[in-house]
């Protein structure tokens, strides 16, 4: 009975060790804001993949990402077409049955969807109003993990987790995780900062 | 010569245990139909994803936005006909709208084809329309 809980014991102690506190994360929050805030535009083609615990399955989906100087441009093109773009404080909703755009002036909760998205992306993570931020260190990188502040964000998801390139200061993976166990994770892949990127690509036409 | 025989039993056996776990994956997967989803009803509209599971004569659903947010789980008793909610996401999360969502969306489990699916709710004048997706990577 000892030994079973001694190995009981170290099965669950084992995990928690793969990912600890930051030791500094004044530091890494300094550093990772400093490269977001050199970040001008962004694009990059992303792989999200949902993962449904109570279906035992994984929804996959892909696209394109551009950013640029506050501006988000968020389109899947497999398997369904649909676009978001945040163009100041208008946020278009775009399928094949129809656009939709929101005044985030007065619409609150998408003004605050909208402040994560980009400060998920970008790694501005110093946004308090919206999130608290951990910072953890584990062997791959880095990992801010954000809180939702406000109740209405808290009913989506109960934690985002930002996956960290250590050496470019720059997410690579989004992982939101949801009350009921599921998860969703966005990968990024071809990253290209500062590129050129026009105008027209962010374009909500009302 | 023993030994050999006892050796290709034991790998034509495991063969065999990996071929019906492929089959029972496939088969798995098979059970599985992913659609795009639109809901319109007198107060607006909104559009999502459906996952449906059909085990026997029931099964389970997920309904989640574009982004992989959840509204709604749902588990389908085939013998008594019933559908309950669960993991509804806030602005849903009440008994009227979970119980017509229910009644709504059990033929989801009754239909057996592979086309669109299109449901109307008279009463209260709310539409479903669901398309199926070609599963390009699941």
């Amino acid at each position: 009975m000892k030994h079973l809980l001694i190995i009981l014991f170290a099965m669950v102690s084992f995990p928690l060790a793969a990912q600890r506190q930051a030791g500094n994360p004044e530091v890494m929050i300094e550093e990772i804001c400093e490269a977001a805030s050199e970040i001008h535009s962004l694009q990059c083609k992303f792989r999200q993949t949902k993962n449904l615990s109570l279906l035992a399955t994984e929804m996959v989906s892909t696209g394109r990402m551009y950013y640029k100087e506050g501006m988000l441009r968020w389109e899947y093109l497999s398997p369904y077409r649909y676009i978001f773009i945040i163009n100041g404080e208008s946020v278009l909703l775009d399928s094949p049955s129809g656009s939709n755009v929101i005044d985030t002036k007065t619409n609150k909760m998408f003004g605050s969807i909208a402040n994560i998205m980009m400060s998920s992306l970008t790694g501005n993570i110093t946004d308090t109003e919206e999130f608290d931020t951990l910072m953890l260190e584990e062997k791959e990188g880095w990992i801010a993990e954000l809180t939702p502040v406000k109740k209405e964000m808290q009913q989506f998801f109960t934690k985002v987790r930002l996956h960290i390139n250590p050496v470019e200061k720059s997410v690579e993976k989004v992982e939101l995780l949801e009350k009921g166990g599921d998860t969703t994770l966005i990968e990024m892949t071809e990253i290209e900062k500062n590129v050129s990127v026009d105008d027209s690509v962010f374009e909500i036409l009302h | 010569m023993t030994r050999y025989l006892k050796s290709c039993t034991n790998l034509t056996a495991l063969v065999m245990l990996l071929l019906v776990a492929g089959v029972q994956k496939s088969a798995a997967q098979e059970n599985v139909r992913r659609y795009t989803m639109e809901i319109s009803h007198p107060r607006g509209e909104m559009s999502g994803l459906c996952i449906v599971r059909k085990d026997g004569g029931g099964g389970a659903l997920s309904v989640i936005n574009q982004f992989g947010i959840k509204a709604f789980d749902a588990i389908y008793d085939g013998r008594r006909n019933r559908m309950k909610l669960f993991n509804v996401v806030g602005p849903l999360d009440r008994c009227r709208i979970k119980r017509v969502i229910a009644k709504d969306l059990r033929p989801l489990f009754q239909v057996s084809d592979t086309s669109a699916i299109g449901i109307t709710n008279k009463r209260y004048g709310i539409n479903y329309k669901l398309v199926p997706l070609e599963d390009a990577e699941q």
